[in-house]
C-alpha cells in the first residue's frame, strides 16, 4: 500500500521535469487519453511504459499495475467480448448471464476502455512516484494565475497530510511486525484469520493516529501557526547570543 | 529577579478524571533559572508544562482552579500565541513537531508563524548550535540527537527567554544526551530560563533548582543537588542518584547455542555481524542512536530478512520456520508498548498471543500469566487505558504467554519511571532464574549490570564484546 504513495528520491528524468510543469503535462495527457481513440492509445500506453523505464520506474510501475493488467484488464475485455452487445440493446435479455455473444466490436471497445484506465492509472502512478510532494506545494505556493493564489492554509494543509501520512504508514508498519512477532503471519493466516488479523491492526492505530493528532495540533499552537494577523509584516527577528 | 512563570494555588483535573492531575501547586520561577521537573510517570509533570504554555485551559479543557502566570501574562485571560511567543517547547512527542522535510523548512516555518524574517536568523543559529551540517538534511534521516538540535534550533529560532523541554533525553544514547544537556548549560548561562522535565535524575543534575512532583503535588524543592541522592526520592518514583542496581544472582549461562548469527548483513546498517547466543545467557547489547541495534533485534525473529548471511535457531535457519513456531521459540519486546496492544480488554490481548498460535488450555496460562504481571486487577480493562508502566508490563506478558525459551527486549525502559525500571529489573531476574535466554538492547546499561552474563557493542555494523 505504501508503494502507491511514496516519493522516493530518484535520478531519472522525469524527477527533473518541474512539478507545476508535470501538473500540466498530466492533466493535458488525462485529456488525451480521454478522448483518443484505439491506435494512439496503445501508442501512448508504450510510451508511459518506456518512460517508466528510462527514468527507473519500471519495476516499480509493474508491481503497481500488475493486479490491474493481470486481473482487471482481461476482466474488462472478456466482458465487452460477450456482453458489449447486451447494452446496446433496448431491453435487457431475461438471462443475462447465458446469453453470451462475443463481437469484434466488443473487442475494440473492451481493449479501448482498458487501455484508457491503464494510461490514466499508470501516468497518475508515475507522477506521484517522481514527484517530491513537498517540491510540489513549495511551486504551487509561487504561482500565481491572473492576480490569483492558492491560500498558505491549503498548503499547510498539504504539507501537514503528506507528513501525517509517512508517520501513519511508520506506525502501520511498527505495528504490524509487532502482531508479526506474536506469531501472526498474513501468508500463513487463513481468510477469516486474515480479516481478524486486519481488524486487530486498527486499534493501535487508532489510539496512536489520535494521540498524534492532538500532539500535532498542540505542536501547531506552540509554534505560533495562524497567530500572524492578517497585514502583519515580516520583522527582522531579535539577535540571539549564547 | 524577577519572576517569569508564577503558579498560585493551581489545581487541575482532566474531565472524566476521578483525582485531580495537579493538586494545589504553587511554583515561582526566576528569570534564568535551570530547573528540573522530576516525577513518576502520571505524576503531573508534562500536565504543569502544558499549563505554562497555556495549552491547558485554551487547547485542553478541564477543571481549572488557581492561577498561571507566565512573563505575567495570566494564562486563563491570554491566548496561547501570547505566550508562547515567549517560549519554547519541546514536547516528548518530537516526532509530532516536524510538520516540513527539512530543518531549515521547520526553521522558516516557526519564523514565518510570527511575522519573521529569517534573513541572516537561520545562519545564526546554526553557526551558535553548530547545525550548519544538518540544515539541509531530512529529518527521517537524522538521528534522535540530531532531531532534537534540530528542534531546538527551531524554537531558539524566534528567540524565547523560557524554554520548557519535557523528557528530552529519554530516546537518547549517552553521548547525544550529554551533547544536549551542554547545549541547555550553555543556553542557560546565556540567560534563557530552562525548565528541564525528566524522571532521569542523571539529567536533572544538570539544573540548579530541583522540583519534584508526586500525585500532582509538589512534594520536594530545593537548590540543593544532594536532594538528588535522596533515598527518600524512590518514595516518590524517582530514581535517586548513585542507586546501585542488583538484580538476581548472576547464573553463569551454559549449554549449547540458542542462537547463531553468521556473516549478517542488511543494507549499510549492519555489515558481517557474527554472534553465538548461548542458552541461559543474558546479553546486553550497545550502541549509538541509529547503530543498527534494533535492526540486529528484528533478524532474531525474521521481522527482517537479511542481505546477506543467516540466522540459526538451535541449528536450523530461521527461514525454515513457520512464523507461529518462531513466535513460541522467540518474544519480542517494542520499545514503545502503544504499537504492540490489539485487543480491546487486558484479558484478551493476553489470549491473543495464544489465539494466533493456536494452543490449548488458554485461559488457565492467561490468567496465570496476568497474576505473574500483577495485571490481574486490570483483566477487564482497556489496554488503552492503563499507564505506561502497566501497558509495558502488558506487553511483556503478551510476549512471554506462549512461554518462549528466548526474549528479546528493545529499550524497554525508555517509557519507564524508577518503579517500572524496578519491576522490569525484577521479572528479567526472574526470567534468568528460569533460564531463558535474553536480549536486552539499552541506552542504559548500569540497570542490567548484575544480570548481564556479555555486554556488546555495535559499532559501523560491527559487534565488538566489551
Amino acid at each position: 500500500m505504501r508503494d502507491f504513495f511514496e516519493y522516493r528520491q530518484g535520478t531519472g528524468f522525469l524527477y527533473k521535469i518541474n512539478p507545476l510543469s508535470k501538473i500540466i503535462l498530466l492533466i493535458l495527457l488525462w485529456a488525451f487519453v480521454l478522448y483518443s481513440s484505439l491506435t494512439p492509445l496503445m501508442v501512448l500506453a508504450a510510451s508511459i511504459s518506456l518512460t517508466a523505464l528510462y527514468s527507473g520506474l519500471g519495476d516499480r510501475l509493474r508491481k503497481q499495475t500488475r493486479f490491474f493488467i493481470l486481473y482487471m484488464f482481461p476482466f474488462i475485455l472478456l466482458f465487452q467480448l460477450f456482453f458489449h452487445q447486451s447494452f446496446t440493446v433496448e431491453d435487457n435479455p431475461s438471462l443475462f448471464f447465458f446469453n453470451l455473444s462475443p463481437s469484434a466490436e466488443g473487442f475494440f471497445v473492451g481493449l479501448l476502455v482498458g487501455l484508457r484506465i491503464y494510461c490514466l492509472l499508470s501516468s497518475s502512478l508515475l507522477f506521484i512516484a517522481s514527484t517530491n510532494p513537498l517540491d510540489l506545494v513549495s511551486q504551487v505556493s509561487g504561482f500565481t494565475l491572473l492576480g490569483l493564489r492558492v491560500p498558505d492554509s491549503v498548503l499547510f494543509f498539504i504539507v501537514f497530510l503528506n507528513r501525517s501520512t509517512a508517520l501513519i504508514y511508520s506506525d502501520l508498519e511498527q505495528i504490524m511486525q509487532a502482531q508479526k512477532a506474536r506469531g501472526f503471519s498474513l501468508r500463513e493466516a487463513s481468510f477469516r484469520d486474515k480479516i481478524t488479523g486486519y481488524a486487530a491492526l486498527l486499534i493501535p492505530l487508532f489510539t496512536i493516529s489520535l494521540e498524534r493528532a492532538i500532539n500535532q495540533a498542540i505542536s501547531l499552537e506552540l509554534k505560533g501557526f495562524g497567530s500572524r494577523k492578517k497585514g502583519d509584516f515580516k520583522a527582522e527577528s531579535k539577535k540571539f547570543k549564547p | 529577579m524577577t519572576a517569569c512563570v508564577e503558579i498560585s494555588n493551581y489545581s487541575f483535573s482532566f474531565p472524566g478524571s476521578g483525582s485531580p492531575a495537579l493538586n494545589q501547586v504553587n511554583l515561582k520561577i526566576e528569570e534564568g533559572d535551570f530547573i528540573s521537573i522530576l516525577g513518576a510517570n502520571g505524576s503531573g509533570k508534562t500536565t504543569l508544562a502544558l499549563s505554562m504554555a497555556g495549552i491547558i485551559p485554551h487547547l485542553l479543557q478541564g477543571n481549572f482552579i488557581g492561577e498561571v502566570f507566565v512573563n505575567k501574562k495570566n494564562t486563563l485571560k491570554h491566548d496561547i500565541h501570547d505566550i508562547v511567543s515567549d517560549m519554547g517547547f519541546l514536547l516528548q512527542d518530537y516526532e509530532s513537531q516536524f510538520f516540513f522535510s527539512t530543518v531549515e523548512e521547520e526553521i522558516r516555518f516557526h519564523l514565518d508563524n510570527y511575522g519573521l524574517l529569517s534573513g541572516n536568523r537561520i545562519k545564526e543559529l546554526s553557526d551558535e548550535l553548530g547545525i550548519h551540517h544538518l540544515l539541509k538534511r531530512k529529518f527521517l534521516d537524522l538521528s534522535e540527537g540530531e532531531k532534537q538540535k534540530a528542534l531546538l534550533a527551531s524554537i531558539l529560532s524566534i528567540d524565547p527567554s523560557i524554554l520548557v523541554l519535557d523528557e528530552p533525553t529519554s530516546q537518547l544514547d549517552a553521548l547525544e544526551r550529554e551533547g544536549l544537556l551542554q547545549t541547555l548549560k550553555q543556553l542557560n548561562r546565556a540567560g534563557k530560563t530552562i525548565i528541564l522535565i525528566t524522571h532521569d535524575t542523571m539529567a536533572a543534575r544538570y539544573g540548579s533548582r530541583y522540583v519534584v512532583l508526586s500525585g500532582g503535588v509538589v512534594v520536594e524543592d530545593s537548590i540543593d543537588p544532594t536532594l538528588l541522592k535522596d533515598e527518600t526520592l524512590s518514595s516518590y518514583g524517582v530514581e535517586p542518584l548513585d542507586l546501585s542496581w542488583i538484580g538476581s544472582e548472576a547464573m553463569k549461562a551454559a549449554g549449547d547455542s540458542k542462537i547463531s548469527v553468521e556473516g549478517l548483513c542488511f543494507r549499510e546498517i549492519l555489515d558481517g555481524v557474527n554472534l553465538e547466543i548461548k542458552k541461559g545467557e543474558f546479553i546486553l547489547l550497545l550502541g549509538g542512536n541509529g547503530s543498527g541495534k534494533t535492526t540486529l533485534l528484528k533478524h532474531l525473529n525474521r521481522l527482517l530478512v537479511p542481505d546477506g548471511g543467516r540466522v540459526l535457531l538451535e541449528d536450523k535457519p530461521l527461514r525454515e520456520y513457520s512464523r507461529r513456531d518462531i513466535a513460541r521459540n522467540v518474544g519480542f519486546l517494542f520499545q514503545n508498548p502503544e504499537h504492540q496492544l490489539f485487543r480491546n480488554t487486558v484479558e484478551k490481548e493476553v489470549g491473543y498471543t495464544l489465539d494466533i498460535l493456536g494452543s490449548g488450555e488458554g485461559s488457565k496460562r492467561v490468567q496465570k500469566i496476568l497474576g505473574l504481571f500483577d495485571l490481574g486487577c486490570f483483566s477487564d480493562r482497556s489496554p488503552q487505558s492503563l499507564s505506561t508502566g502497566e501497558k509495558q508490563r502488558l506487553a511483556l506478558a503478551s510476549s512471554l504467554v506462549s512461554n518462549p525459551r528466548v526474549m528479546v527486549l528493545d529499550e524497554p525502559m525508555t517509557y519507564l519511571d524508577f518503579n517500572g525500571k524496578k519491576r522490569l529489573v525484577s521479572y528479567l531476574s526472574e526470567l534468568k532464574k528460569q533460564g531463558r535466554t535474553i536480549v536486552v538492547v539499552s541506552h542504559q546499561p548500569r540497570y542490567y549490570d548484575s544480570l548481564a552474563d556479555r555486554i556488546l557493542l555495535l559499532d559501523n555494523g560491527r559487534l565488538i564484546e566489551k
